[in-house]
């Protein structure tokens, strides 16, 4: 049930399909439950027909072509969604039970493997717990279907460990063979084979070709030119001009999910042209990405000597909210999985969709991302021959051109600054880097900046009267003093990672993700994001913490702080061995009833009753010795004999009792465990005959 | 139960209770043995009678066979009796010429053996194909015995001198062992009015042919035996095994015997199904001698029954499936 939930969850099936199974699960079950002692061929035979039907409507699915192998995931989910749907009207024992088990471990693993929320390891634990249950129960009635055969007069009696403490030790196990089956599995093994999931909810085609549209700005906006009429959750970055006077930030509204290998920016768009106050782009023309699949992203003329160099960086983005119109992606974005075909290549490497992109909407970026380290961008390394080559090579004029555009404008003492603080630095690599270190001395980030005075250059305004700003100020004021020595640098907008939830491996990104920072261009090695403020691995030394590490961070985050501790442990304390206690009984007493059949859930009765009334069975002795015992002890009325040999019948004999027969026993049974009255004296003694 | 296999049960158990009754008559007080002694028949079984002499041991086995319109006979076993007098010879007829096979004694539906530990093992031995199998082979050919038949032999336990003990093979062969008893003070009383007056056993009329026997023994064979029984009569087995008193516990024939019993003994009291009940009171008459005691336990003065008692004891009775 679980399982089919986790499948429908995570986008497998149609609606009604969907419907089908939840509904059709249970009262299968149910169904199959009340009539497993008919044989039911006209049923099997059905149900053989229709699980034929879903296999073809897979196989000509899978034959078709049309799909690649990941999208092979969803015809497969649905084909068991129907196996399982279908298989759940014919489960006469328990063993037929295991192979519905069997297939909701595929169900669930498709489940997995499609979701994008963590609530997805609810239903896993709930699908866990279920299927061990069943399991255990499994077990327990293919033990007791065993000939006893006991050997030995130390344990004549031949006594079972309780069903709780088999619970505990079975649960042990899967927990220690889960978690070494979890450490053992590759961890980055996402790799760019075959397609990558691509989904759109609705394609409302974006007007105009290739220009930016962002709803998530309000009516309106999107200019850049005003934010002080900004609405919603919206970054102002993602529009044609980033304003410096703007000021206030995004929300925690979430804005879209990413699952990738590694952690990286989410580059949205870049800027290359500063006037002091507000950043625009000169060139702002859209090209169409011929259409193909995947979509190739035509490189900038500084990467193409890059094209093909790098690990491949894989990330799919669930989307959740409306937003611009950018496709997302780490630098340098090489392949395109969309869900539509108008895309749009900018001249700085990133893309802009022709379609509305809203929530729903899922695609795939594949980066080629190249192994860069500190020694790379010192240039003691080459990335490559090739590479080392180019890197010789002075940058093109025009890029430099470009990318150095300061306005007349820009304050002396800016300039000064920068050459002062990199005075003794080699590299351009080493310029930068204590540029960002006499920034994160003199400066604070913070979100609470006086707004900007009228006629101030903001960069200015930051360094030096200031000197507390957010990541718009910092990328840029880095941006402009690098291009005041001469090297090529423009301020990128996009998404900081997010949180990463090591359950699911995604990245939640909220709108205050939202993030501006410097690239610098190297020759031979391609942009380089610098980011004084985020804290985000730079290339080349992105380490991530072990699986285990991040998880118990992911959930020592979530958790109550101290003061709220102690409660939470008495509570733990009272209601966890509760829980335990009342499941173990529950299983035993269920056990007792389903295992063995109503006239001993009857005989257990009397032995309730007799207990009670002082008189517990002995192991040793028959139902019949029993209740005539209880009927010597006077606790109970002298007609529980012949009531006994009625369940006996039922108990031993080839056929049992119809139900109307039991429902009489049972009300003679009521009777007879009346306690009889006091007066009537000592009841005579049953001699059985019969 | 469906209506049909309760109206035979039926039927079986009021056949069984008209020959208890008719066997009564001549034999008084011992209603128990009487019914051990049919079920062994039903079981199709042999039955031996262990008690001192002159409780009726001899009149029961006779008042059996008188009950039932069927051949019977008896032998009494003397230290000379040869085996081919239980089991026949061939002889040469002159007349014709011929070697012709000539049936022992053991060619009825009911053979009592009267004190049969007085012959010798040889002849005692020649018992034991006829009890088992069924048929008496001699010169190498086969001859089947008459159906039902039934071995009832009678053994003193205190009459040592001049008794040769029966082996523990032939000992397993016997489904049942009972002994009489005493009866009581008014079935004596009873005892002295019709003894008195007349011969008993050999007054009585028959009440059932071999057809009826065999037609009960059909119904005994049909008797459901739930999984549980089984287990439990297992599980008295295995116990018996283990138990330190015991030199030798149980076979598998006896555990089968065991089952067999426990089948006839439901059938006579008109089951179609065995309860637990059923197993516990016929265990101790089946199962007693065919335990060996531990010499330490014999010279305790432990008794194979006392063992027993204590197995039953402390072997879990299945209540359910």
């Amino acid at each position: 049930m679980a399982a089919v939930a986790g499948a429908l969850g995570a986008g497998v099936g149609s609606v009604g399909l969907g419907w089908a199974a939840l509904v059709g699960v249970p009262v299968g079950h149910a169904l199959s439950y009340a009539s497993r002692s008919r044989p039911g061929y006209v049923r099997k035979a059905l149900l053989a027909g229709l699980a034929m039907v879903a296999f073809a409507r897979f196989l000509t699915v899978a034959a078709s072509g049309t799909v690649s192998s990941h999208q092979m995931r969803v015809p497969l989910g649905e084909l068991f969604l129907w196996i399982q749907l279908l298989h759940s009207f014919d489960l006469p024992s328990r063993r037929d039970l295991l192979f519905t088990l069997l297939s909701s471990i595929s169900l669930v693993l498709v489940a997995g493997v499609l979701a994008t929320s963590s609530s997805f390891g609810f239903l896993l634990g709930a699908w866990a717990l279920g299927s061990l249950l069943a399991l255990i129960l499994a077990h327990r009635s293919a033990q007791a279907e065993l000939p006893r055969a006991w050997s030995g007069a130390a344990r004549p009696s031949g006594t079972n460990p309780p069903a709780a403490l088999q619970a505990v030790v079975a649960v042990v196990l899967v927990a220690v063979w889960t978690a070494v089956t979890y450490n053992l599995l590759p961890s980055d093994a996402m790799r760019p084979e075959g397609g990558l999931a691509a989904r759109i909810g609705r394609t409302v085609p974006v007007p105009g070709t290739g220009q930016l549209s962002n709803p998530s700005l309000g009516p309106g906006a999107g200019t850049g030119s005003d934010a002080s009429g900004r609405q919603g959750f919206g970054y102002f970055g993602f529009s044609s001009a980033l304003d410096l006077a703007s000021r206030g930030r995004p929300d925690a509204t979430p804005v879209m999910k990413v699952r990738a290998n590694r952690p990286d920016f989410w580059r949205g768009q870049s800027f290359d042209t500063w006037d002091g106050r507000r950043w625009t782009r000169s060139n702002d023309d859209a090209v169409p990405i011929s259409p193909g699949r995947p979509l190739e992203v035509p490189p900038a003329a500084e990467d193409r000597p890059l094209q093909f160099l790098g690990r491949p960086l894989v990330q799919t983005y669930y989307l959740e909210r409306p937003g611009p119109n950018l496709v997302y992606g780490a630098y340098r974005a090489d392949q395109l999985f969309l869900p539509f075909d108008r895309a749009y290549a900018l001249d700085d490497g990133t893309v802009r969709a022709g379609v509305e992109l809203g929530p729903g909407a899922v695609y795939s970026v594949v980066s080629r991302r190249p192994p860069v380290t500190e020694a790379v961008l010192r240039g003691e390394r080459a990335l490559h021959g090739f590479s080392a080559v180019v890197a010789r090579r002075p940058p093109p004029p025009e890029l430099v051109a470009r990318y150095t555009q300061l306005p007349d404008s820009t304050p002396l003492r800016v300039r000064a600054l920068a050459a002062d603080v990199t005075v003794g630095a080699a590299t351009v690599y080493d310029k930068v880097r204590a540029l960002e270190a006499w920034m994160g001395d003199h400066t604070r980030y913070t979100l609470d900046v006086p707004a900007l005075p009228a006629g101030a250059d903001a960069v200015e305004q930051f360094l030096f009267v200031d000197r507390r700003g957010f990541c718009e100020q910092i990328g840029t004021s880095l941006v402009v003093l690098l291009r005041s020595l001469g090297i090529p640098a423009r301020l990128t907008v996009g998404f900081t990672p997010g949180e990463r939830n090591p359950f699911t491996g995604m990245y939640q990104v909220r709108a205050r993700d939202a993030h501006a920072w410097a690239e610098v261009f190297f020759p031979g090695i391609g942009w380089q994001a610098f980011d004084p403020t985020a804290d985000v691995p730079l290339a080349g030394d992105a380490v991530l913490a072990s699986s285990q590490v991040s998880m118990a961070r992911y959930v020592a985050d979530r958790l109550p702080g101290p003061a709220d501790w102690a409660g939470g442990v008495v509570a733990l304390a009272i209601a966890g061995p509760t829980v335990v206690v009342a499941v173990a009984r529950a299983l035993a007493a269920r056990r007792r009833r389903r295992g063995r059949g109503w006239a001993a859930t009857c005989i257990d009765r009397i032995e309730a009753v007799g207990a009670r009334r002082g008189q517990p069975r002995r192991p040793h002795e028959t139902a019949r010795e029993y209740a005539d015992s209880l009927v010597r002890a006077g606790v109970v009325a002298p007609d529980l004999g012949p009531v006994v040999r009625r369940l006996e019948a039922d108990l031993f004999s080839a056929a049992g009792m119809g139900p109307g027969e039991r429902a009489s026993t049972e009300e003679a049974l009521a009777g007879a465990l009346r306690r009889p009255a006091p007066a009537a004296g000592p009841p005579s003694n049953y001699v059985d005959t019969g | 139960m469906t209506t049909a296999t309760a109206a035979a049960a039926a039927a079986a158990a009021a056949r069984f209770d008209a020959i208890v009754g008719n066997v009564e008559q001549a034999v008084h007080g011992s209603t128990g043995t009487v019914r051990l002694a049919l079920v062994c028949l039903l079981a199709e079984g042999h039955l031996l009678i262990e008690d001192i002499p002159g409780v009726g041991k001899t009149t029961l086995a006779k008042a059996l066979a008188a009950s039932l319109r069927c051949e019977w006979r008896r032998i009494q076993f003397t230290p000379d009796l040869l085996p081919s007098d239980v089991t026949g010879v061939t002889v040469y007829n002159r007349d014709r010429g011929t070697f012709e096979y000539r049936p022992g004694a053991i060619f009825a539906n009911v053979v009592l053996g009267d004190e049969i530990n007085r012959a010798s093992p040889k002849t005692q031995a020649a018992l034991l194909e006829a009890m088992e199998e069924g048929q008496v082979t001699t010169d190498a050919t086969t001859y089947p015995l008459p159906r039902p038949f039934m071995v009832i032999a009678t053994q003193n336990p205190v009459e040592r001198q001049g008794t040769y003990p029966l082996p523990d093979g032939q000992l397993d062969r016997f489904l049942m062992r009972v002994s009489m008893g005493y009866p009581g003070r008014e079935a004596e009383m009873a005892m002295l009015h019709t003894h008195g007056a007349g011969n008993g056993a050999a007054d009585l009329k028959p009440v059932a042919d071999a057809d009826d026997v065999m037609e009960m023994v059909a119904h005994t064979r049909a008797v459901h035996v739930a999984e549980s029984i089984r287990g439990y009569i297992l599980d008295i087995a295995d116990t018996t095994r283990a138990a330190p008193a015991l030199a030798l516990g149980l076979s598998p024939r006896a555990a089968l015997a065991l089952l067999r019993a426990a089948r006839a003994y439901a059938a006579a009291a008109g089951r179609a199904h065995v309860v637990p009940d059923d197993v516990k009171w016929v265990a101790p008459y089946v199962l007693a001698h065919r335990l060996v005691l531990a010499p330490d336990a014999r010279v305790a003065g432990i008794t194979a029954t006392s063992v027993l008692h204590e197995v039953l004891a402390r072997v879990r009775v299945p209540v359910g499936q």
